[in-house]
């Protein structure tokens, strides 16, 4: 009986004290006041702009010209898609293609890698060893892609890059390659760079699952005379699958990007049949060649298509793990 | 552990998993650090000596003139001085601003509360895309403005959802009994929560600052002026000279090639300069941003 007066009380206090809340409410948003402003500015109101993709907007037409321009409807669409007899921008189809098939080989090559090294690491039993080596696998990921692009340019150079006199004088080539100029190259050094700077970050993830385990499982599988082979994939992998079929999932929206910094900064006219991405193409045709009216077009596309496999795969996430990601 | 008697002794196959085991990884930490390693000792080394093949671990013939050519490079103090400056103004506004928004959508009583979350999340999806953003900064003025690195990333909502994260784990009674004291929001969230909060702040303050330091699309985007360049962008024209410099000098002399070679070394050395801080600090805060990522992705 006591107990009950005493939640009723406590009841009316926090009520009370919400009621004074209430009126503190100005400070509170006085503090996301400029929180809000800055996401109002630079994420709502450039959404405005997305309507010179069915206008004919002029460069020099400043930021009135997005209202003053004439309204040309879906003729910017009809040039990248075709139809009517024309054909679809080549181009476009060539930067679906890499952007799709570089995401492709990410999920299947590189997306498993971090879930071994995190296991791997998880086996060294010495602390200090474990830590010092996470700490070098981190390192690449803060180093920035200007420097490693400029960087892997001088390896692989074919006059004095040490990748090419290494091959050469190994025998396994004659002749230096000149592999930025090569399309068929391209893929695979945006992979192996990709894959050196976030192997190491990408295992934190992963990480913290394996160090949320209940030890007393390892002891357990010990006693009843478990290898190491078989306590990893008994105990260590199965409380894993969790955060892995979430990342994996969170991986469909990104299939239809790329890598702007590494196909912009490697990418030149002897390799664009394989380095033209989405982003680069938009780029090129906006700031480069001056179509701001076909690059937002294109702009548009592309991030209507990555909405959608945002919301498939949360779709997906949701049906899978009983909980979406939002 | 080895003093431990009622420990069961490894297998000889448990023993040998954990030497392969080791030994691989170690070969893995060694390809992950040796291209930049090589890249250090050749910043070390005479420019026209590196030109032939044989530098391994040390310099050949040990020099600091690629570091002297590096800092008298046109324009490397101004961009340094640009790079720095952008990422302690921002870095420190950033922070403040988004821990301040995470603070206030922390309280559960914040009225429009649903419409706020919904209001910021929506950008995470959907945007006005290259273009419109383009035509957005000239029109309001900041193109080839400084404070075009520091406005649009003021606020960052993958921050605002660790810190609101972090935030709901303190206790309500630390709250109530500010507020009793005659505290108003802005004494609590200064004296009380930002304080008992710092692991995350160090660990969205070390993000934040190398996003800034290693940014450069925006200078290329936004900015024509010299004296708003940055290093991160000043390495990025680098990236687009060496690959021109270097198809060329397969067609010329080795004197070309010496030209070349030297102008590669001390790129190399500037790059250093720029690594520098970076490699320096991550790993003193690792176990902090070891954290923060882990709020971020559990709390999605």
């Amino acid at each position: 009986m006591a107990e009950k007066t005493i939640k009723i009380s406590r009841r009316q206090e926090l009520r009370n004290s919400r009621r004074g809340k209430l009126q503190n409410q100005v400070g509170l948003h006085l503090m996301m006041l400029p929180a809000l402003l800055v996401v109002l500015v630079f994420s709502y109101l450039p959404m405005y702009g997305i309507i010179i993709a069915f206008k004919d907007y002029q460069p020099t037409g400043g930021f009135w010209g997005i209202i003053s321009s004439p309204w040309v409807g879906l003729k910017h669409f009809k040039t990248i898609f075709g139809g009517n007899g024309l054909h679809a921008d080549p181009f476009m189809l060539r930067s679906v293609f890499n952007s799709v098939g570089i995401s492709f080989f990410r999920i299947v090559l590189l997306f498993p890698l971090p879930i071994f090294l995190a296991v791997m690491f998880n086996e060294i039993k010495n602390t200090t060893i474990k830590r010092t080596y996470q700490t070098i696998s981190y390192f690449p990921y803060f180093v920035s892609w200007p420097i490693i692009c400029s960087m892997v340019q001088m390896w692989i150079s074919p006059s004095i890059g040490w990748v090419n006199a290494f091959l050469k004088a190994v025998g396994i080539i004659d002749a230096p390659i000149t592999f930025l100029s090569e399309p068929e190259w391209f893929w695979a050094i945006t992979l192996a760079l990709e894959c050196w700077k976030n192997i190491g970050f990408s295992t934190i993830i992963f990480l913290a699952a394996i160090s949320g385990i209940d030890q007393e499982q390892y002891e357990a599988a010990t006693i009843d005379g478990a290898t190491r082979m078989q306590k990893i994939r008994f105990i260590t992998l199965p409380a894993m699958a969790g955060v892995i079929t979430i990342l994996f999932i969170l991986q469909i929206p990104g299939i239809i990007g790329g890598n702007f910094d590494v196909s912009y900064l490697l990418g030149n006219a002897s390799n664009a049949e394989r380095s033209m991405i989405l982003q680069t193409y938009t780029y090129i045709m906006g700031m480069q060649k001056a179509r701001f009216s076909y690059s937002t077009a294109i702009g548009l596309v592309t991030s209507f298509v990555s909405l959608i496999l945002l919301l498939g795969g949360n779709g997906l996430v949701r049906k899978i793990t009983k909980r979406g990601l939002f | 552990m080895a003093k431990n008697p009622n420990k069961i002794k490894e297998t000889f196959r448990d023993q040998l998993f954990g030497v392969v085991n080791f030994a691989i990884l170690t070969i893995l930490m060694i390809v992950l650090v040796y291209p930049f390693y090589n890249g250090v000792i050749l910043a070390f080394n005479d420019g026209v000596d590196a030109a032939n093949p044989g530098i391994y671990f040390f310099p050949r013939v040990f020099t600091l003139d690629n570091f002297k050519a590096a800092v008298s490079q046109p324009g490397m103090i101004q961009a340094a001085f640009i790079s720095v400056a952008r990422t302690v103004i921002g870095t420190a506004s950033s922070v403040i601003v988004t821990s301040a928004f995470a603070y206030a959508i922390s309280k559960e009583y914040l009225r429009f509360r649903r419409f706020y979350f919904i209001f910021m999340i929506i950008p995470m999806f959907f945007g006005g895309g290259m273009i419109p953003t383009y035509l957005l900064i000239r029109g309001i003025g900041l193109y080839n403005n400084f404070l075009v690195y520091i406005l649009p990333s003021l606020f960052s909502i993958f921050n605002a959802l660790i810190f609101l994260g972090a935030f709901r784990e303190l206790p309500v009674s630390l709250e109530e009994s500010a507020m009793l004291d005659g505290a108003g929001h802005f004494t609590l969230f200064f004296r009380i929560v930002l304080p008992v909060s710092m692991p995350v702040i160090a660990a969205i303050c070390v993000f934040t600052a190398i996003g800034h330091w290693n940014s450069w699309f925006d200078t290329m985007m936004y900015t024509k002026k010299e004296g708003l360049n940055t290093m991160a962008h000043q390495f990025a024209q680098v990236a687009q000279a060496v690959q021109y410099l270097a198809d060329k000098a397969k067609e010329v002399s080795g004197e070309q090639i010496n030209a070349t070679r030297i102008y590669v070394s001390v790129q190399l050395a500037a790059m250093l300069i720029a690594t520098a801080p970076v490699m320096v600090v991550y790993p003193f805060f690792q176990k902090y941003f070891v954290r923060g990522v882990m709020i971020g992705a559990i709390k999605g």
